[in-house]
This record gives structure tokens, C-alpha cells and sequence, in this order.
């Protein structure tokens, strides 16, 4: 659930008011099923824990819950439905079903550690509409009417899959969908195509099982890219990336196929033909291999697959939960960590989606906070830019001043040091 | 090969073949049997004896590739009737194996007609199980959650969904892997034994009371050939990873698939029964007990029932399994402290630390250690 910042009694105080006011405003919506969920809440007083197995009965009831004034630091709920949502042991609680939840976060992403905080925001976005419109709304074929889309208020995006059809589903069978997101089982080799028609590669729609593992020798053909699945993808990114290479020209491509265990010389006489013939049109317009002879390079492959799979670190990672109780954020709640909102989306809604802008929650001409940042920043925010020096007080917006203080960056300045 | 949509079939025929489809009762209703007279009737023994044939060749002939003639041979309303038979039969035991095993055999014998020439009952099939497959050109469509639902059982790496044509929800196989995936939703069906009255369970153990005790002699508990002197296992010689494992299905929560995988590999190889190794699994949220079973057996039986080798330490730790530095959550201070042993040079294997640790007992009553048939496919992805 990410870690949570310890707040002191002032800093407590300043985000449960304007948590507390927000909730006043813009109650959540309430979840498809709520009276099967369970709920959880973190509140935010020190030395507390997660209050759990709580449910709502009415509408009334659980917006009751948002405008108590212990408004809560984090909110979450079931993806799971339960007979008996609020019995605190599991075995009791007696699932009937679960939402499938793609949870994608800045966190498992390979290489995140070298961007800043937007940078980060900016490619776990990128991902999940790959996610969204390659994998769930494409290949898997879900009706986007029958999904909830969501920014964290953190960082990262959540698909909820509402689809009657895929509650059912238990751990093992989401497993199936997970690696097949991830490319964690995909033979890069079906996108490839040999001479003979029908000996394709690894690929399924072919073989007999007893066929497995008996690759032919001679790849002449890459699979064409409007193929369903994995074969279309490899094929679509192994294009992709000559088109780069023939942007960048032969040194970029050599040093990347240097990269895959070849020679320097070698490496370079495959990207100088490579380009020759990718600039005749043969492998584009042709798909044709011929210029490997039949003896591809598998790193060739294994990057092109690399490339087009969901980028995730460490299996314990999967960004679609096998969990078939977790709980997750509640879209419409706050973020304990940010302050921001963790925001319901559209699909289209997506693609213009800031989220340092629009999970922003509007200042409205609130008064001023007064806080002391522990640390310098400089982060685009609500549309202008915040920026803060360490040991400087400064008077802020409430949503600035809740997503300092949240994120452990800033302290509210006592009274007479405002002075 | 060709594939057509569904064409006419003569119902009555489909409906002998497959008995297990809804609706194939009407094939009873000139007989006029119900159990109990299914039970009784003297009119009946040839459905009955045909019955107890079909239970016999699924234990001799797991594969369900042997002819049967007398079931060939048999009129449309005593292949249904000895279907039912062998299932009630099989739901009296107190055992799940019996009736698991003749599951395969039927979804077998099925499997070899639906994937017989033209697929036109395949789809027929298919459809009357609830199952949505299309033709599309020279393959069969099948809807994503039902390929997913059928084939994450069966471990052939071919069938991983990663593997697969998938376009618009649907995943595109060919006529003959189709008809293993309805093989699949057919086992599952079958292997779940069918609710009975004790009377009626009473009933059978006076009719076929010496059959039923040679069909538990023949097909006992899940095998184990322990690669430690048979003997009761010790969970207190469990390395700190197996612990946390048990630990985290004991309280209901999920465990990776590689986690699963190496405790049923690992508690085999210490000579733990089947029985046993299903009943870890019992508390995980997914619990199924037949695909449980399929698993442990799949994974108990592997290459000549030797089973697999659970994983090594260091694979253990890339799936993030390894808790040799301690693990926080856990309620007792030992387990929560970093667990020297691990850090041994020779420390190689969960099975090392066992050997070091275990204190086995010497043999005595309990556990199984009779090896059943190595018939488990041999291939894919365990776990």
C-alpha cells in the first residue's frame, strides 16, 4: 500500500480539515456492488493502523462515512465481492467474485529509478494505455463501458475489469492473462514465418502439441503485423525498431547488435545490409527475413518482444494482481501520501490526463497554509509551478501545501515564525 | 480438415456419447428409471455391469484409447444408464481419486470422437456445455475467460495463453485443440463427485460392496516416493522459506505460483502422501480441490514418479521466496530473526536444510509410500 508519512499533530490536523472539506464536496461514488466490498481506511491519527472488514449497507451509510469529520487518510476497498463483506476472518467472508485489477505503478517499472517524479508519471501512462488499448480493450477484447479507469493519486494508473465473464475467474486463470500481458510465456520465435506454408514457428494456430519445440530451420517471412496476439506485436515492434535505426543510421544500430553478442565487424556488416535492404522495402512491404539467411539473431527477437510487452520488474511484481482478495485504492477517495485525487477516468479522458494537474484538487480561494519545506522541489503543479526551498516558510495553496506535507517534504510553520 | 458450422446431429446418438450433456436424461425416460431403480430393477443389471466395465477400463486404461465393445455395442438408453451407474458408484467412495481418475478416461474416450473429422460436434458439444466456440475459417474461436477457465489446468507449455493467436477476445486453436480443451471442462465436470442421500450410498454398498472395495484397492490414496526413508515428516527441520509458504496459505492469503510449486515439490520429496500435500493448499484462497489434486499429482508423478525437484535456493530467491534474512510478518521471534543456516556454503536447496535439520521419525503407520502409475503428462509449466 506504499509507505505513509508520519504526520505531527499540526500537520495532522491541517490535512484532516481539508481532507474532511473535500469529502463534504465530492462524496465518492459509490463502487459497482458496494454492499458486497469490503472497506478499509487508514485514518490519520498517530500511532493508529488500517481499520479493516468495514461495509456499507445504503448509499446513505457510506456517504455518512465521508463526511464524518475523522475524515479518513487512506481509503480502500475490495476487488473481491463477499456474502459477508464485514466478517473478519477470510474463510467467513465467502467469496463470490472478484474484479480483475491491472495495477500499474511507476514502482515496476524497469528504470523508473532514473527519472524524476513527472518523468515517471509520464511513462507509467504510456504504459497503460499500451495496457488498455493493446491488451484489455484489444486482444482480450473487454468492453470499456465494462471497466473503471483510474490515476492512484500516487504513481500510477488501475484498470478495474467489472466484466461479469472475468469475475470468476480464481488465481491460477488470471495467472494465464498476467503472462500473457506480461510476454512472461511468449516464444519470441511466433513471429516468425518459414517458407513452407503451415511450418510457422513456436505458434499455436499450427501446431499439434506434439509440434512443439520442433522450430523449423529456415525463417524466411516475419508474421504479418495485423496478426492477433504476440506474432503481430513482435512483428510490429521488429518494424518499429528498423524504422529507428533507419532514423539513427548504422552506428546506433551496430552498437545495439554489438549488444546481442556480436563482433564489432560482424554487428556492423548486419546493420549496413539490414538498412540496405529495409531501405528497399523488402522487409517492410515484403516482410522478408532473407537478409539473415535463416540464422536470425535471437536477441533480434527478444528486444522486439521486450519492447512491446507491459515492463515490469521481479515476478512478485505482476502488475495484474493474481490476488483474489486485495484490496485498492477507491477512485474518487484522496491519496493519503499526495493529496490528490485518485481520478476516475474515460479512456479518452486519458490521453490529456496531467495528473499534477487534474488530480489536483482546486484551491477555490481557501486561505493560505503556512508551511516549511524540508526540502528543495521545483515540480509543474496545478498548472503553474511549484517551487520551494529547504527552511524557507511559505504561504501555499491547500493542495501544494497537503502534498508537501503528505509526502514528508514540508511542516506546517508554527504561528510566530509566520509572523 | 475442413471446419463447417454445427450441423443437424441425431440427438439421441449425441446425447449417448456424451451423457455427461444436459438433457441426456430423456435418453431414460422409455426405461422409466430412476435411481433407485437404476439401483434395483432387475431389468437393469446389463446397464449396470456395463457400468462397472466403464469403471474398470478407466482404471486399466487411464488413456481411454482402448475399445470397449460391450459400450459400443450397447443401445442408446444402457450408455446412458451405465454412465450413471459408474458415476453414483464412483460418488460413494469416501475417496475423490477413484472418480478423478475415471473423469480423465471419459474426457478421453470424448475427446478421441470430438476430435474425430469435421467439428461439427465439437461445436455442438461445446455449445450444449455452455462453452462459446465458433468456427472461423479452417479453426475454432474460443472466448478468452473459457479458454483461460480450460486451459490453465493442462500444463503443456503449447497451451499457455502467451502461445496463442488472440484477437478481439478470442483466442484462435485448431479443431484438435479444441477438442482438448472441452476434454478439460469435461474431467473437471466429471471429477466432482455427484451428491447422494446416505441411503442410496447404503444402497450401493450392498449391491456392489466387493466391487467398490477392489476399485479402492486398485486405486489407492495419491502415491509418494520420498526421497528420505519413509517416515513421518518434521515440520520443525522446514526451512525458513517452506514455513513462511505454509504460513501464508494457512492464513488464507495468496501464494505465487512458484511458491505453490515448490512446497508440493519440496514436502514430496521429503516423503509427504499426496493427501497431505493437497491439504496445505486447502486453506489458500483459490482452493480447488481437483485442480489441487491434478497439480500435486502432475507434479508427485513426474519423470517415472520421482516428482520434481523443488527449486533451488537461488531460484527461490529470484521469485522472491527466500526469507533467509527473516521475515517481519511473522508471529513467532525465530522466524522474524535471519536464519543462519541458510548462509552456509553447502546450502544449496530447501531439501539441504531439511537433511541438516529434520529429525524424521522412524517409519510407522500413516503416510503412503505405495507409487501409483506415472501417467501425468510430463511437460510445462508446473505448479
Amino acid at each position: 500500500m506504499g509507505k505513509t508519512v508520519e504526520l505531527d499533530p499540526a500537520g495532522i490536523a491541517v490535512a484532516r480539515r481539508e481532507f474532511h472539506r473535500f469529502y463534504l464536496a465530492h462524496p465518492p461514488d459509490l463502487p459497482p456492488r458496494f454492499t458486497r466490498r469490503e472497506f478499509a481506511a487508514f485514518p490519520f491519527a498517530a500511532g493508529t493502523y488500517m481499520r479493516r472488514h468495514a461495509a456499507f449497507r445504503s448509499a446513505e451509510e457510506f456517504h455518512a462515512y465521508f463526511r464524518s469529520e475523522e475524515a479518513p487518510r487512506h481509503v480502500y476497498y475490495s476487488s473481491a465481492y463477499y456474502r459477508h463483506p464485514s466478517h473478519p476472518r477470510m474463510a467467513e467472508k465467502e467469496w463470490l467474485g472478484a474484479d480483475l485489477i491491472f495495477d500499474l505503478d511507476a514502482d515496476h517499472l524497469r528504470g523508473a529509478e532514473t527519472l524524476d517524479f513527472p518523468g515517471q508519471l509520464a511513462r507509467v501512462k504510456e504504459q497503460f494505455r499500451t495496457l488498455l488499448d493493446e491488451f484489455l480493450f484489444g486482444d482480450f477484447g473487454i468492453d470499456p463501458s465494462a471497466t473503471t479507469l483510474a490515476f492512484s493519486g500516487g504513481r500510477g494508473y488501475h484498470a478495474h475489469v467489472h466484466e461479469a465473464a472475468f469475475l470468476g475467474l480464481n488465481s491460477v486463470e488470471r495467472r494465464e492473462l498476467v503472462d500473457f500481458v506480461l510476454g512472461s510465456e511468449v516464444d519470441p520465435s511466433v513471429a516468425l514465418r518459414s517458407e513452407t506454408p503451415g511450418a510457422t514457428g513456436l505458434v499455436g494456430s499450427e501446431g499439434t502439441g506434439r509440434g512443439r519445440g520442433r522450430a523449423p530451420t529456415h525463417f524466411a517471412r516475419l508474421a504479418d503485423p495485423k496478426e492477433g496476439g504476440w506474432a503481430g506485436r513482435i512483428s510490429r515492434s521488429f518494424l518499429d525498431q528498423l524504422r529507428r535505426w533507419e532514423a539513427e543510421g548504422v552506428a546506433a544500430a551496430t552498437r545495439e547488435i554489438e549488444g546481442w553478442g556480436f563482433p564489432h565487424a560482424k554487428a556492423r556488416g548486419i546493420a549496413r545490409q539490414l538498412l540496405a535492404v529495409s531501405a528497399r522495402g523488402t522487409i517492410h512491404d515484403g516482410l522478408s527475413l532473407e537478409v539473415f539467411e535463416g540464422k536470425i539473431p535471437e536477441g533480434f527477437l527478444h528486444a522486439a518482444l521486450d519492447r512491446a510487452r507491459i515492463e515490469v520488474q521481479g515476478e512478485t511484481d505482476a502488475p495484474v494482481t493474481t490476488d483474489l482478495h486485495r484490496l485498492i485504492r477507491l477512485p474518487g477517495s484522496l491519496h493519503g501520501g499526495t493529496g490528490l485525487r485518485v481520478t476516475p477516468l474515460s479512456r479518452d479522458a486519458l490521453d490529456g490526463f496531467e495528473p499534477l494537474r487534474d488530480a489536483v484538487v482546486p484551491d477555490d480561494g481557501l486561505p493560505t497554509v503556512p508551511v516549511t519545506p524540508t526540502i528543495s522541489g521545483s515540480y509543474p503543479f496545478a498548472g503553474g509551478r511549484l517551487e520551494v526551498r529547504a527552511g524557507e516558510p511559505i504561504d501555499l495553496g491547500p493542495s501544494a501545501a497537503i502534498f508537501l506535507l503528505l509526502r514528508g517534504e514540508a511542516t506546517v510553520t508554527p504561528a510566530r515564525a509566520t509572523a | 480438415m475442413g471446419v463447417r458450422g454445427p450441423a443437424p446431429v441425431d440427438d439421441r446418438g449425441l446425447l449417448a456419447e456424451y451423457p455427461f450433456l444436459p438433457g441426456a436424461e430423456v435418453l431414460a425416460e422409455d426405461l422409466a428409471a430412476s435411481l433407485r431403480g437404476l439401483l434395483e430393477e432387475p431389468a437393469l443389471a446389463p446397464a449396470r455391469e456395463l457400468g462397472r466395465a466403464r469403471v474398470r477400463a478407466a482404471l486399466e486404461d487411464p488413456r481411454g484409447t482402448a475399445a470397449l465393445p460391450a459400450l459400443d455395442r450397447a443401445d442408446v438408453g444402457e450408455k446412458f444408464l451405465s454412465f450413471q451407474y459408474a458415476r453414483v458408484l464412483l460418488s460413494s467412495l469416501p475417496t475423490p481419486g477413484p472418480i478423478r481418475r475415471w473423469a480423465v478416461y471419459e474426457a478421453k474416450r470424448a475427446s478421441a470422437r470430438l476430435a474425430g473429422p469435421g467439428a461439427e460436434e465439437l461445436l455442438e458439444v461445446a455449445d450444449r456445455l455452455g462453452l462459446g466456440f465458433r468456427a472461423e475459417a479452417e479453426a475454432v474461436a474460443v472466448p478468452v475467460v473459457d479458454y483461460v477457465r480450460l486451459a490453465a489446468p493442462i500444463r503443456e507449455a503449447a497451451f499457455r495463453l502467451g502461445r496463442q493467436t488472440v484477437r478481439r477476445g478470442r483466442v484462435v486453436v485448431t479443431a484438435g485443440r479444441a477438442a482438448r480443451l472441452v476434454e478439460e471442462g469435461i474431467r473437471r465436470q466429471l471429477g466432482e463427485a455427484v451428491p447422494l442421500a446416505p441411503e442410496v450410498v447404503e444402497a450401493l454398498r450392498e449391491r456392489d460392496g466387493p466391487f467398490l472395495d477392489e476399485i479402492r484397492e486398485r486405486l489407492p490414496a495419491l502415491p509418494a516416493r520420498p526421497a528420505f526413508p519413509a517416515g513421518r515428516i518434521d515440520p520443525e527441520g522446514f526451512p525458513p522459506c517452506v514455513r513462511k509458504m505454509r504460513r501464508t496459505l494457512a492464513e488464507g492469503e495468496n501464494l505465487s505460483h512458484a511458491g505453490r510449486f515448490a512446497l508440493a515439490a519440496f514436502l514430496h520429496r521429503i516423503g509427504a502422501d499426496g493427501e497431505t500435500i493437497v491439504d496445505a493448499y486447502r486453506n489458500a484462497p483459490d482452493f480447488e480441490e481437483g485442480i489441487t489434486r491434478y497439480q500435486v499429482e502432475h507434479i508427485t508423478r513426474h519423470g517415472d514418479g520421482q516428482g520434481y525437484l523443488p527449486p533451488d535456493c537461488e531460484t527461490l530467491r529470484t521469485h522472491g521466496l527466500c526469507v533467509r534474512e527473516g521475515d517481519p510478518t511473522a508471529p513467532r521471534a525465530p522466524e522474524r530473526a535471519r536464519d543462519p543456516l541458510c548462509y552456509a556454503p553447502e546450502l544449496k536447496s530447501p531439501l539441504t536444510y531439511y537433511r541438516i535439520r529434520a529429525r524424521p521419525k522412524p517409519p510407522g503407520e500413516g503416510s503412503g509410500t505405495s507409487a501409483g502409475p506415472a501417467t501425468a503428462p510430463s511437460t510445462g509449466r508446473p505448479g
